[in-house]
């Protein structure tokens, strides 16, 4: 029984229930929510990976089941908890394969892109899309500071051979080991993708 | 609640076992241990967003080997959230691969002001090339002259084609579009022979379905999408190329079959449109006037026969 003290009538979670999440996931670590966003991605990725239209809908579904049972049951012992976490996101991928029912929308605008003269205005819009958001990623760009500009140039630039003795002297001149930079690299990256697909939706 | 063993963490992970596992090639148990891996183990989880990230760069650098460029398309492009991902990387690559030479502005501009150009030089070259043979077989004479301008401007034409990756996509999206151009109107659900039925995709660790071309009969070629379910009235289905990610054919809103062996959607995909290559056909469904929903993708191989 879910109680309105736990689940708002709009199926999120009240304040004090998701403020009782986040810090079960911080497991004594303070994290300032960063640590349920992790969370909340990799659940993602995972349910992603299970061919899952709906992965983000999935992860939040998995993370508000935990919440309810951490709100009632006031502890929940398993440690870490992000393998509470991917204990209850199997049963929900379970129940979303029986159901079998998707929740992803489909994309209107893909509808009429190979339907005769149709087509030939999908490729420009796709050329369209294209530019927008090259322009979009320039735009991010210019919104680093220089030296994470530097950073990512350095890190993902295109090198067959050398790729892991550049990171490896990259990693050396700032001071900080590979798993540091691998991590402070993908953040940007990761940031730039999420301020590309924003400045994309605000088309 | 958790059965299974988990990953082994006595040896160094391996990067080619993460990039087997992101495209689906481990053993079921195997994948299952690094599923709980990529969320539970904070190691696992930076390795594999790492990996990932190399994988996808090298797949739109065309730095990868042919096979895994082949899995890379028939599994890793099936899910429109790795698409968007690999969308992002090619915009990404070009940015930083081109940031040395011309920083703090990207050098790319002049290619969109040429594409439109380009774009309708390959079309009159290929309106051209056509009009030199019908000439040529129309007048009896000439025929060798004519194909030997033919060749001057395939020539032409490779040469334009060789300038850069964004003219090329442009003269396949072209070429394409000449090839529906020339098709009837397509997505009739009047299937005559169902060359191959596709499974829906949840975890491929088995072959992609192989179509050998050409198929018996016929200049269209039968597809049995199973449903896990009849839980929408219209279906439609999209070939898409994963070379381009583009969908290059779209059936129209049709409605499902029930057989012995469950529900399907039927289509004949017009035989023209199809290479040896990987492909993906995207699944949507809908009811009355409600919004279509994406149900999955199916993808499978062509060859030669």
């Amino acid at each position: 029984m879910v109680h309105q003290d736990v689940v708002r009538e709009d199926g999120k979670l009240t304040p004090d229930t998701f403020a009782a999440l986040l810090a079960w996931l911080d497991d004594g670590v303070e994290s300032n929510g960063e640590r349920y966003i992790d969370v909340r991605r990799r659940l993602a990725s995972y349910f992603d990976r299970r061919n899952r239209p709906a992965a983000d809908d999935l992860a939040d579904m998995t993370l508000t089941r935990v919440a309810i049972t951490l709100a009632q049951d006031g502890v929940i012992a398993t440690r870490p908890p992000a393998r509470y976490c991917f204990a209850v996101a199997k049963y929900v991928l379970l129940e979303d394969l029986r159901r079998a029912r998707r929740l992803v929308p489909f994309d209107e605008s893909r509808a009429t892109e190979a339907t005769g003269a149709a087509s030939h205005g999908a490729a420009a819009a796709e050329r369209d899309a294209r530019e927008h958001r090259l322009d979009c990623l320039d735009a991010c760009l210019q919104t680093l500071k220089p030296e994470q500009r530097e950073l990512i140039v350095e890190y993902y630039a295109e090198s067959r051979q050398k790729k892991i003795q550049r990171r490896r002297e990259l990693a050396m001149r700032l001071g900080i080991s590979m798993n540091a930079l691998a991590i402070r690299a993908w953040r940007i990256r990761e940031g730039l993708m999420t301020c590309v697909r924003e400045c994309g939706n605000r088309r | 609640m958790d059965s299974h063993k988990p990953l082994r963490r006595d040896t160094p992970l391996d990067d080619q076992q993460l990039i087997r596992y992101l495209l689906g090639l481990l053993p079921p148990d195997e994948a299952d241990r690094f599923d709980e891996a990529s969320v539970v183990d904070d190691e696992v989880a930076a390795r594999l967003r790492g990996v990932e990230d190399d994988l996808v760069d090298a797949y739109v650098r065309r730095t990868l080997a042919i096979d895994l460029r082949e899995r890379f398309e028939s599994h890793y492009l099936t899910s429109p959230r790795r698409r968007e991902r690999v969308a992002f990387a090619a915009a990404f690559a070009r940015a930083v691969d081109e940031a040395p030479r011309s920083a703090p502005s990207w050098r790319r501009r002049w290619i969109p002001a040429l594409l439109p150009a380009l774009a309708v030089a390959a079309t009159l070259l290929l309106v051209a090339s056509a009009g030199l043979l019908f000439e040529s077989v129309r007048l009896g004479r000439g025929l060798s002259v004519a194909e030997g301008d033919r060749a001057a401007l395939d020539r032409r034409a490779r040469d334009l084609e060789s300038q850069n990756a964004d003219l090329r996509a442009a003269n396949a999206e072209i070429a394409r579009q000449l090839a529906r151009a020339r098709t009837p109107a397509a997505a009739a659900p009047d299937v005559q022979a169902i060359a191959l039925v596709l499974l829906p995709q949840t975890r491929s660790v088995g072959t992609v379905p192989v179509l050998e071309l050409p198929p018996p009969h016929a200049d269209r070629v039968g597809f049995a999408l199973r449903l896990d379910a009849t839980e929408f009235n219209r279906y439609q289905v999209g070939l898409r190329d994963p070379t381009s990610n583009g969908v290059i054919w779209r059936s129209d809103w049709i409605g499902a079959r029930s057989s012995a062996d469950g529900a399907s959607v039927e289509v004949a995909v017009p035989l023209a449109l199809l290479k040896p290559q990987h492909y993906t056909l995207d699944l949507a469904g809908r009811s009355g006037g409600n919004a279509a929903h994406v149900i999955g993708s199916y993808a499978f191989e062509v060859t030669r026969r």
